[in-house]
């Protein structure tokens, strides 16, 4: 199987679904001969010409807003916004706009944009408050959007691939400091299909579900533990909205404890409403109440003092699935 | 109108959890008849009612616990009403303490055979509470390892594996290789307090042989009415005048010796070990002991002790010798501090002036709280209860 | 007539046209009135040139992005009557089966890009489909309406940027009736002059009398045809003035009594072209008298088959989540 990066998995179901579709197209800042911010669409501008790969003024709003009504008449437009905390410029058109219409004009149009958005913060030459913040759950609450968060690059290569062929809005959220990191990807047509959770480690002794970039440190975590002999599952949620509720509480009534990890804000976060679901569905199977980590209630701050302060980390991890063990 | 209250049945009880009501709503009750069950720190006790008049506006249900002093219901006087509506009706159906209610009882004692009320199951992570449940465990039972002693998976799993180690040891049958038997309200409160006296006092025994041959000779001399309970009694209460260092309570570092001797016999029911107090002890005579005795076993078959019967000991005396027991340790009785254990008597080769002879033998072992007693102290008294009982 | 007005059969059907708007437009302040209708209906009551003026210069597979005024311009472009009814009753047989109502009717199949209520929504929206047009090489266009209003949002201008850096078939129809709400347009806009606002984007600007059905179908025109022709995008302002509230039922504070009773007196559209009828010979009193009647009873069957239809089953409320 070849190996890539995230980054490279990106790129890959980009051009092949371009490929495959011609009403895909591409809208979004120094997308085109630059490559975009992060370099994930370089190239593309070469093989599919600019009208295909169209680059934007600095206008959120309008250029979601150009997607939707491309959607409408029937593209299937993919918009990049370059930093996720940017998109808060075009949440009327994402919000308002993109997610209800279907619903609000009763089912006479879809919507099948994807907006692509790399978030996150960890290690990346300290971007800073407006530049690494974890947004899934600003999009999460909206009815009508579907929200995206991979973890590794097969992940990212197959849901991407199943974002533009689905049609409903997707927000597909990047995780800038895992575009380096390089994971086996299956060749040919590789789809992974939306609203499924994925087992990434099994285990029998506790449950830890994360996202993102948590879900390396949890794999950590569970490597550390299981030389201490506590074997961790560790799931990965893959799609924030709709969540896959099922595989997470069939895992829990096996392990009966469970540890919830993200990087974004805990308060009114993912997180929280994965604890919600463990508790409603597998309460009489817990031995421990579940274990909520997630980034500190603080703005992402500069200095990476600052900032290795406030998120989770493996150790912390490792930590909670101990509680949960009464260890 | 009366107000029935909560009462101080113990020097240190601060509020008494009601068992049972053993009288309903709107009955008619006589001054002195028992009217509710109440659970102390140290037993199970019957209170009677102070006055008659009809019970109304019961305020207290069932397991719940009350600050002494508070009112639990009243009892009215025609035309009166009582000022709150009643919050229980009746008497509960199952109970740890054999009451009659009511009508006569003539020596019937009533099957322990109904679980005790629960005043609520251990805490317990949710699925351990699962697992009990399924594999029918008393969760009481099991040891909680978790914070706060939560039973936690792991514990429920331990106990499993302690019973099929236990089951595997034992003749195959189809059956269950155990039976739960439940611990009653004065089981678990008893050994909740031995244990703690276990932990905190620091116990030291001196034991001593009895040529009891002037006892058995009393004894005999009574037409065997006097049973060497009472006999021991009377000189242990004697040796007690003495040595009133051991007729004392530990009480937060206090030592207090007491003027009356006040001897509590610890009698097998069916309900638990109880303790019934002979008061004034030192002033009657070995018949006189055994007339109270013989009261106070009665009482313990009929199940109606009345308050002041358990309270006010200073120290305690415990025979096994009709169980063919020779010797044993008794745990002492707090705040109490000492408390004598005495065994069989029984034939035995005893030294008299260099020879041998067979003599009626017993042999007692005293415990003392090391925190008021030494053995430079204890053992005068032990020696003083030997001289008594083989010059009477 | 002479060559540049349309056709006698067309400019009836117009004529007809504004009467249907305007009878559905009564119609729905009565139910209003009534208590069946709830939530907030804004009447198009005044501004009927501007929608018949568009919408009978556009053809289909064209597209429209309409807004919380939207009933006249859906009625323009000939969204079956009836189900519009049966919408803003809130009925499972309306256009959206109930679930968006007077602020968010949509009618795709006759070119509706759907209404949106957010101020200027639907102005990046109308782009799309332009853009989708300029992609495909069709030669459809897109109309974005948007009031004086929109003047204050962001998106107005992100949009004239846009569409004329990539030349796309755009008509930014603005419909000024000097109020957005309570606030006037004298006041809140530094601009006050579009036609400099469109210089300024660099692309072409009309300003029209927008009480005018035919100046406005004109100018509508002219815009179209330049942006079919790959010309790209135009900006029309149609002075305009609606008769009732921003909403049936508002205080209407800004403004006096005489200045609307004024405005109907000597601004209302559908006399305006009446005269300009009988003036010009195409039809008589009679003729026009009729257009009227049929035009009220096509909005009483409307109303009937609303009130008949029935209400969404509360089962059927998580339909539509996603596609």
């Amino acid at each position: 199987m070849p190996e890539m990066t995230y980054l490279q998995a990106i790129h890959q179901a980009l051009a092949e679904e371009m490929r495959r579709d011609p009403d895909v197209f591409l809208l979004g800042e120094d997308i085109g001969p630059h490559g975009g911010a992060f370099g994930v669409t370089r190239g593309l501008v070469e093989e599919f010409g600019s009208e295909r790969v169209r680059d934007t003024p600095v206008s959120e709003n309008s250029y979601i807003g150009m997607a939707v009504g491309a959607a409408l008449t029937g593209q299937r437009p993919v918009a990049e916004i370059m930093f996720a905390d940017f998109s808060a410029l075009a949440f009327d058109q994402i919000v308002n706009e993109a997610a209800k219409v279907h619903y609000m004009f009763g089912g006479q149009a879809r919507v099948p944009i994807v907006v692509r958005m790399p978030q996150g913060g960890l290690s990346w030459k300290s971007a800073g408050a407006n530049h690494s913040q974890s947004v899934e759950a600003w999009y999460a609450h909206i009815p009508g959007l579907k929200v995206v968060l991979p973890s590794m690059p097969s992940d990212a290569k197959g849901l991407l691939k199943a974002a533009i062929r689905d049609d409903s809005p997707v927000v597909f959220l990047e995780h800038k400091a895992l575009y380096s990191f390089k994971g086996d990807v299956p060749e040919g047509d590789h789809l992974v299909p939306l609203g499924k959770a994925d087992i990434k480690r099994p285990g029998a002794n506790c449950t830890v579900v994360a996202s993102g970039m948590m879900v390396h440190f949890a794999l950590q975590a569970a490597e550390q533990l299981s030389r201490e002999g506590i074997e961790v599952e560790v799931i990965d949620p893959r799609t924030i909205l709709p969540l896959d509720v099922e595989t997470l509480a069939d895992s829990v009534r096996r392990t009966h404890r469970a540890v919830l990890v993200q990087e974004a804000v805990r308060t009114c976060g993912a997180v929280e409403d994965w604890a919600v679901h463990i508790l409603e569905s597998c309460f009489e199977w817990l031995d421990a109440a579940p274990r909520v980590l997630g980034g500190a209630d603080v703005p992402v701050p500069y200095a990476d003092a600052l900032e290795t302060a406030i998120w989770p980390r493996p150790e912390g991890i490792a930590a909670a699935v101990r509680e949960t063990c009464y260890a | 109108m009366h107000e029935v209250v909560m009462p101080k049945l113990t020097h240190d009880m601060k509020f008494g959890i009601l068992l049972e009501w053993i009288r309903g709503e709107g009955a008619a009750i006589q001054q002195g008849e028992p009217l509710f069950a109440v659970e102390t720190d140290k037993a199970a006790v019957t209170v009677e009612a102070e006055a008659s008049g009809v019970l109304s506006g019961i305020r207290v249900r069932p397991g719940e616990e009350v600050p002494i002093g508070a009112v639990v219901a009243y009892l009215l006087e025609t035309g009166e009403t009582a000022p709150v509506p009643a919050v229980f009706s009746g008497p509960s159906a199952g109970s740890a303490l054999s009451v009659s209610h009511g009508a006569e009882s003539s020596s019937n004692v009533k099957a322990v055979a109904e679980a005790p009320a629960v005043r609520g199951s251990p805490a317990a992570s949710p699925i351990a509470r699962r697992i009990a449940k399924e594999r029918g465990i008393d969760l009481r039972l099991v040891r909680g390892t978790g914070p706060a002693a939560l039973i936690v998976e792991r514990d429920v799993q331990a106990f499993l594996g302690e019973q099929a180690l236990l089951s595997s040891h034992l003749a195959h049958t189809p059956q269950a290789p155990y039976e739960v038997v439940p611990l009653t309200d004065i089981q678990r409160t008893a050994g909740r307090r031995l244990a703690e006296s276990m932990r905190e006092i620091p116990f030291f025994d001196l034991v001593a042989e009895i040529d009891m041959s002037a006892a058995a000779r009393l004894r005999s001399a009574s037409g065997e009415d006097v049973s060497y309970t009472a006999i021991f009694l009377h000189a242990t209460a004697k040796a007690l005048r003495d040595h009133p260092r051991l007729n004392a309570h530990m009480i937060e570092g206090e030592l207090r010796c007491y003027r009356e001797i006040n001897i509590g016999v610890a009698i097998a029911t069916e309900a638990g070990l109880l303790v019934p107090v002979v008061h004034g002890a030192d002033g009657l005579s070995p018949s006189q002991i055994q007339s109270a005795l013989t009261d106070l076993q009665n009482k313990a078959r009929a199940g109606r002790f009345a308050s002041a019967d358990l309270t006010g000991g200073t120290f305690t005396l415990s025979n096994l010798g009709m169980f063919d027991v020779d010797a044993f340790r008794a745990i002492v009785n707090p705040p109490e501090v000492a408390i004598l254990a005495v065994g069989r008597v029984v034939d035995r080769p005893n030294v008299r002036e260099g020879q041998i002879l067979v003599c009626p033998m017993a042999r007692v072992t005293l415990s003392a709280d090391h925190r008021a007693l030494d053995g430079a102290t204890a053992a005068p008294f032990l020696e003083q209860l030997r001289q008594l009982l083989e010059t009477l | 007539m002479s060559d540049e007005y349309p056709d006698t059969d067309t400019l009836l059907k117009m004529y007809a046209c504004m009467w249907r708007i305007r009878h559905f437009e009564e119609a729905a302040g009565r139910l209003y009135k009534q208590g069946l209708i709830k939530g907030g209906i804004h009447a198009g009551i005044g501004q009927e040139a501007v929608a018949v003026g568009v919408a009978f210069a556009l053809q289909p597979g064209d597209w429209f992005a309409s807004t919380h005024r939207g009933h006249s311009h859906h009625i323009a472009a000939g969204a079956d009557l009836n189900r519009l009814m049966a919408e803003v009753r809130a009925k499972e047989t309306g256009w959206c089966h109930g679930r968006g109502g007077s602020m968010h009717v949509a009618a795709f199949e006759v070119g509706s890009l759907g209404a949106y209520p957010v101020v200027g929504a639907g102005i990046p929206i109308a782009l799309g489909a332009a853009l989708t047009q300029k992609m495909r090489g069709t030669d459809r266009v897109a109309v974005t309406y948007f009031g004086d209003g929109a003047l204050g949002q962001g998106t107005l201008y992100e949009c004239l940027n846009l569409a004329s850096i990539w030349k796309l078939p755009v008509l930014f129809m603005c419909e000024n009736n000097h109020f957005a709400v309570a606030t006037s347009y004298e006041d809140s806009s530094a601009v006050r002059d579009l036609l400099s606002l469109a210089k300024t984007f660099n692309l072409p600007g009309i300003k029209v009398d927008g009480q005018e059905v035919l100046a406005v179908h004109a100018a509508a025109g002219e815009a179209i045809a330049r942006a079919r022709r790959g010309g790209g995008p135009t900006l029309v302002e149609a002075d305009t003035y609606r008769f009732e509230g921003h909403y049936f039922g508002e205080p209407q504070v800004y403004r006096t009594r005489e200045e609307v009773e004024e405005k109907r007196r000597s601004r209302d559209p559908i006399p305006l072209f009446e005269k300009l009828l009988l003036e010009k010979g195409v039809a008589e009193s009679r003729q026009l008298r009729s257009l009227a009647e049929a035009a009220a009873q096509q909005v009483d069957q409307a109303l009937k088959f609303a009130e008949e239809s029935p209400s969404p089953l509360a089962e059927s409320s998580g339909d539509y989540v996603y596609a």
